[in-house]
């Protein structure tokens, strides 16, 4: 303990982050490149699609049928897990404002989790933040991201209301979204379910929150994007599909959908 | 948007490319060019030099590995991130248990008041330790590495403003945590 006052100045900051690097070990370089000589490379069978020219008919067929035995074990492997009493794959847990709230996503969700660049950025430290996690392709463009709004410490984008925990989808939509000039009405609403559950989708338009502070302004769909909110188990979570312009989004959308079909929660509060 | 700064080099597109096809010496001059800064900042996240060594050693053999998969080279750097991060994350998970906490260490740059810096330093680092992986991850490359908001949210696939929400987020962490110890 210490009862001086210590002032966390950037270049304070950056100086102790400096104490804290090291430089690698000069024959780090060497083992990393013996290390991959003896790795092999992964392959896709998109990846032997684009070498096809090269194969000879023979050639072709017969990775087709080693493709097709593969997707067929893998297919039994998917079976095996969704049967009961089969392996449970382990859930992320997470703690949402002292409220337990877990998620996971299916076999097939962790597929396409990888064919996107892996979940970017789930949260670990909760105690202020309302993002469960980002996924996207890694590019800064276009994302999934996945958030709880009521409750927050923030109050995101939702007219500068902090909504209480016990907030319901429908005072998400009535109290704070529909009234939220800055960013622009809503021009469509859709119904969907997500993991079976009943979800409300908007159209969020490219717009800024009213808040005051800068880091607060850009929270949940800065850009444009879909919003989609729903009620799990008495927490509201809402499922942002955003991209850096329409027409990104409207390209990345596809994909973003069956990402999003892909989750499922495992349940809110007790 | 601004692109991702670092250690990116002319040739870098064809190198990726070409290690992707299984070219070792494309795959070595890619390593050469980005292992020191992914040193350095697996180092600070971690704050032990064996650790970082491992889990650089394993996200550029993951990386050789995986590169045929890659659908878009031009984004080798952020998705080499993504894997760093990712590898500090369970490093820090595994350790929760048998928690090492590598204090004591002085600073490179020390400055004129020596006595006064290294006990701040002490305070900065117990604090800094108590920090998830990503507020960590943040705060390193922003204040270590020097990237620029925007290229941070590019990084990591996320709005800028949410990057700058977030970077603000960690700083208030590190504060809180820096309270706590006091």
């Amino acid at each position: 303990m210490n009862d001086r006052q210590t002032v966390l100045t950037d270049e304070r900051l950056a100086q102790v982050l400096r104490s804290r690097t090291a430089e690698p070990d000069p024959e780090m370089l060497s083992k990393i490149v013996r290390e991959a000589e003896r790795t092999k490379q992964a392959s896709l069978w998109w990846v032997l699609g684009l070498r096809a020219p090269m194969l000879s008919t023979l050639g072709v067929a017969a990775v087709a049928v080693a493709v097709i035995a593969v997707i067929a074990m893998y297919l039994a492997a998917i079976g095996a897990v969704n049967r009961v009493g089969g392996p449970t794959p382990t859930p992320e847990t997470t703690l949402l404002f002292q409220t337990p709230f877990e998620y996971t996503l299916r076999d097939d969700g962790d597929l396409r989790i990888s064919e996107l660049g892996e979940i970017e950025s789930p949260v670990e430290n909760l105690d202020s933040l309302a993002v469960v996690f980002t996924a996207g392709t890694g590019d800064g463009d276009r994302g999934v991201t996945v958030a709880q709004p009521a409750g927050s410490t923030f109050p995101w984008c939702f007219g500068d209301q902090l909504l209480g925990a016990d907030a319901t989808v429908e005072d998400v939509l009535a109290d704070s979204w529909l009234g939220l000039q800055p960013l622009g009405e809503p021009t469509a609403s859709t119904e969907k379910t997500i993991d079976g559950r009943a979800a409300v989708t908007i159209w969020s338009p490219s717009g800024r929150c009213p808040s005051q502070h800068p880091w607060e302004r850009e929270s949940i769909s800065p850009e444009p994007g879909y919003l989609t909110f729903l009620d799990v188990d008495g927490v509201v979570v809402v499922v942002s599909v955003w991209g850096h312009t329409d027409a990104v989004l409207a390209d990345w959308l596809p994909e973003a959908n069956g990402f999003v079909q892909t989750i499922h929660f495992l349940g809110g509060r007790p | 948007m601004a692109q991702v700064p670092a250690a990116r080099s002319e040739g870098d597109d064809e190198n990726v490319a070409l290690a992707a096809t299984g070219d070792l010496a494309a795959f070595e001059n890619l390593v050469a060019s980005r292992l020191a800064r992914a040193f350095r900042t697996a180092s600070a996240i971690l704050g032990n030099e064996a650790d970082a060594q491992d889990v650089v050693q394993e996200v550029f053999i993951a990386a050789w590995r995986r590169l045929p998969t890659l659908r878009d080279q031009s984004k080798f750097d952020s998705w080499l991130h993504a894997m760093l991060m990712n590898r500090c994350r369970d490093t820090l998970r595994r350790r929760q248990r048998s928690r090492e906490i590598n204090l004591g260490r002085t600073p490179d740059n020390p400055g004129e008041n020596t006595t006064d810096v290294v006990g701040d330093a002490e305070l900065v680092n117990a604090a800094f330790e108590t920090l998830s992986t990503d507020h960590r991850f943040l705060l390193v490359m922003h204040h270590l590495h020097k990237v620029p908001v925007a290229d941070l949210a590019r990084q990591l696939g996320i709005p800028e403003g949410t990057a700058k929400w977030r970077l603000h987020a960690a700083r208030s962490a590190l504060e809180r945590a820096l309270e706590a110890h006091r």
